[in-house]
């Protein structure tokens, strides 16, 4: 029964993941350079002035994305459990996932659109009276990264939320019963019955989160392109353009085998974290 | 029981590898009465995309046996896509290519070299408007591509809105374009641009300067040249057979003369180009080229720079029309740099573009038939009448439709072998131009100065090169860059 997966996992996720590691050794330009170069693609991965700067700003961008992708859809599902009434309760669980049947790129399309000099965001800033913060947000190098982070602006995952929510109504009526015979507050119900009953989802969510963040460039790819003057460059973005821009097949496994590296941590990390939460 | 599912699967199986080898036997253009099919890749489908199809049903109608299949592959991701394909060995018998693509895929050998069929004495060569081959050679100095347009780079502008402020003519000299923005109202921008990377308005304003101010030192940089070969610029003949190769260009770089942080006239161009600063609106670093464009139409912005399809299409549905004209961009002058003693700058030095044919495709003999006949003056012709286009052809003695304004168009000037390709921005590969693009765009902001634009560019073209070096070792003399660099 297993072959056919693990035969399906060995052609399409470990062999190409060993080729690329392989090929990172090598100066590969996909025609006629072939030739070993050893360390040389590390060495100079090392050495790039681009990459420290695209680390940094992935670093920022998963932050975010881990605090909406977490946080926000939390709070959510939060607030629709606690809706009294049942069928307001599913008339939002519906609602929160409308913005996943906007295709993600149209969405970005139309961020760039908000956040154009003449766009939504200024205007609305404008008629907020804070003119002082209206910029050119996907322009100036100095504020792009939170341009690129107000993308999706309520930020709510309707899958990480209904996630959430199907956490939280595992909890037994009897349990809230307890608590308010107990006297707890919403505050300590929330903090030591609610949130340890999607704490797995919380760790799950969260490293995904990670991961994904990490491997993820579209967002910039649409949006700025790794500008201006590259100042919005991130990792996935710099393996995309030396493999299919450059044509530096071999630099750009390099970069990918230090993603892998990158990945793997954080996933060894999340799984210790969630190991902890088990014995708590 | 379970030899019966044994007997089943492997009935599937046969089923299913039967289907297949039947599919594949029709797909193939080896078997009998099978039609050969010649795959071309177009990314240029707004203007060429119809004009195409249409040459495409002739040809096929007067070829039994052969269909033309146009790939239309956007242009954004053009290059990308082009480049996986080709590496993957599932790209198109004929690729478009602009100059900057052509010089990535010959390096690596993924172009077919059309050296015999199209040296300008042959009867294919001879149909191209003279000097067009020489103009699309690739650094190697090989002929990878069969030239089809000269991208014509213009200044569409209101008459009435330079009237206005007294200007009752187009401005000929960048001075004098500078003059007319600084008395153009200042709100909105007199001068809107897109500084993304796909946008080349601005650029060409950049090499079309480069090409005039790295003028004089041809024949400097041509060292390794035919041996009665003497260069002329006012004799378009002169460069005929000549072309800057990649040992050529890194001698003239290590000695300076096209280096960016040491060469006056690189120095000189880009310091008339930062002129514009002031003028360009706010957010060019992040509109996009179209919008520009739409601004244009709309009557917001006073001119638009682009090219001739762009602008053809732009004022032909623009309300005010009859009130649009165009001028060439405007050129530098001794007056701004004494060095220029070789002309000043050519207005058709915009890029080249043709169709190169890969070289693996298995069908490259039908490949070359069809492209012959694609660039017969008649077939190019009809082609101009199917839709309006910006761009002369680079085949001589087609017929332009009346209304073209292809007709107000001049020609190129000066003789020049271009340092950059051919017409590319003033970049020697792809990773080159990328970072071009950020520097150009910091420059141009006001975020980094005129020293460090010239020294960032300077690191790029050295880097470039060398790794063009390592590209066509095989065409490279290394005695001659040793023996030129005292090495």
């Amino acid at each position: 029964m297993l072959t056919p997966a693990l035969a399906f996992v060995a052609v399409f996720i470990a062999y190409p993941l060993l080729r690329g590691f392989y090929k990172s050794f090598f100066d590969y330009n996909g025609g006629n350079v072939d030739r070993f170069v050893g360390m040389k693609n590390y060495i100079e991965l090392f050495n790039d002035p681009a990459v420290l700067p695209s680390f940094v700003n992935v670093f920022w961008l998963t932050v975010a994305l881990m605090l909406n992708q977490v946080g926000v859809a939390f709070i959510a599902a939060w607030l629709i459990h606690h809706l009294r009434s049942a069928r307001l309760q599913y008339a939002f669980r519906i609602v929160v996932m409308v913005p996943a049947v906007v295709p993600t790129i149209v969405g970005f399309l139309i961020w760039s659109q908000f956040l154009s000099v003449d766009g939504a965001v200024n205007r609305i800033l404008g008629a907020l009276g804070a003119e002082w913060l209206i910029g050119n947000w996907l322009g100036d190098p100095d504020r792009v990264i939170i341009g690129l982070i107000l993308v999706g602006l309520p930020w709510l995952n309707g899958i990480n939320c209904l996630l959430f929510l199907a956490g939280l109504e595992n909890i037994p009526g009897e349990r809230y019963e307890a608590a308010r015979l107990d006297r707890a507050s919403r505050w300590q119900i929330l903090r030591y019955m609610e949130i340890p009953a999607v704490l797995p989802q919380m760790i799950v969510l969260g490293v995904l989160a990670v991961v994904l963040s990490l491997q993820s460039y579209e967002n910039v790819y649409v949006l700025t392109g790794g500008g201006p003057f590259d100042s919005s460059n991130v990792p996935g973005l710099l393996l995309f353009k030396n493999a299919f821009t450059y044509g530096r097949f071999g630099y750009a496994n390099a970069i990918g085998v230090l993603l892998v590296v990158v990945i793997a941590v954080i996933l060894l990390a999340g799984r210790m974290l969630g190991r902890g939460g088990e014995d708590r | 029981m379970h030899s019966t599912g044994m007997r089943r699967r492997v009935g599937a199986v046969a089923t299913v590898s039967a289907v297949a080898a039947m599919s594949l036997a029709a797909c193939s253009p080896s078997g009998e009465g099978a039609e050969t099919v010649v795959r071309i890749a177009n990314p240029i489908t707004d203007f060429w995309g119809d004009p195409l199809q249409e040459a495409a049903a002739v040809y096929e109608e007067q070829n039994d046996g052969i269909r033309i299949e146009i790939d239309s592959v956007p242009y954004d991701s053009y290059e990308e896509v082009l480049q996986t394909q080709l590496v993957g060995e599932t790209a198109a018998d004929i690729l478009f290519l602009e100059p900057p693509a052509v010089a990535n895929f010959s390096g690596r050998d993924f172009l077919l070299a059309l050296d015999d069929e199209l040296s300008p004495t042959t009867e294919w060569g001879e149909t191209f408007v003279s000097g067009m081959l020489d103009a699309t050679r690739s650094p190697d100095g090989r002929q990878y591509v069969v030239p089809w347009s000269s991208v014509a780079v213009l200044i569409a502008y209101r008459q009435s809105e330079f009237s206005a402020v007294g200007s009752n003519e187009a401005p000929v000299t960048f001075s004098e374009w500078i003059d007319v923005m600084n008395r153009l109202e200042s709100e909105p921008a007199p001068l809107n641009v897109s500084l993304r990377g796909d946008d080349a308005s601005l650029f060409w304003i950049l090499t079309n300067k480069l090409e005039a101010t790295l003028r004089p030192l041809t024949e400097d940089i041509n060292l390794l040249h035919a041996d009665d070969w003497a260069y002329d610029p006012d004799d378009l003949a002169s460069t005929l057979g000549e072309t800057y190769t990649t040992d050529e260009l890194y001698v003239a770089f290590e000695t300076g003369l096209i280096d960016p942080a040491q060469s006056p006239g690189y120095r000189a161009a880009v310091e008339q180009v930062v002129q514009l600063s002031p003028f360009i609106n706010e957010d060019s670093a992040t509109v996009q080229p179209a919008d520009v464009a739409q601004r244009f139409g709309a009557g917001e912005i006073p001119q638009l720079i682009g090219v001739g399809g762009t602008i053809a299409e732009v004022g032909a549905e623009a309300a005010d029309s009859e009130d649009i004209a165009t001028f060439n961009l405007p050129t530098i002058t001794q007056d701004d740099f004494p060095g220029l003693a070789a002309g000043g700058e050519n207005p058709l030095a915009g890029p080249r573009n043709g169709f190169a044919v890969n070289a693996a495709s298995e069908v490259q003999a039908e490949a070359l038939d069809f492209l012959r006949f694609l660039t017969q003056p008649d077939t190019v012709s009809d082609m101009y009448r199917v839709q309006v286009q910006g761009d002369p052809s680079a085949v001589d003695g087609v017929a332009y439709p009346d209304d073209s304004v292809l007709q107000e168009t001049d020609g190129q000037e000066f003789a020049q072998i271009s340092p950059y390709g051919f017409g590319a921005p003033p970049t020697f590969d792809t990773q080159d131009t990328d970072e071009f693009h950020a520097q150009w765009q910091s420059l141009l902001t006001g975020n980094s100065s005129v020293d460090e634009f010239l020294e960032d560019r300077s690191a790029s073209n050295r880097a470039a090169l060398e790794r063009n070096l390592v590209l066509e070792e095989d065409s490279i003399d290394q005695s001659f860059i040793d023996e030129q660099l005292g090495q």
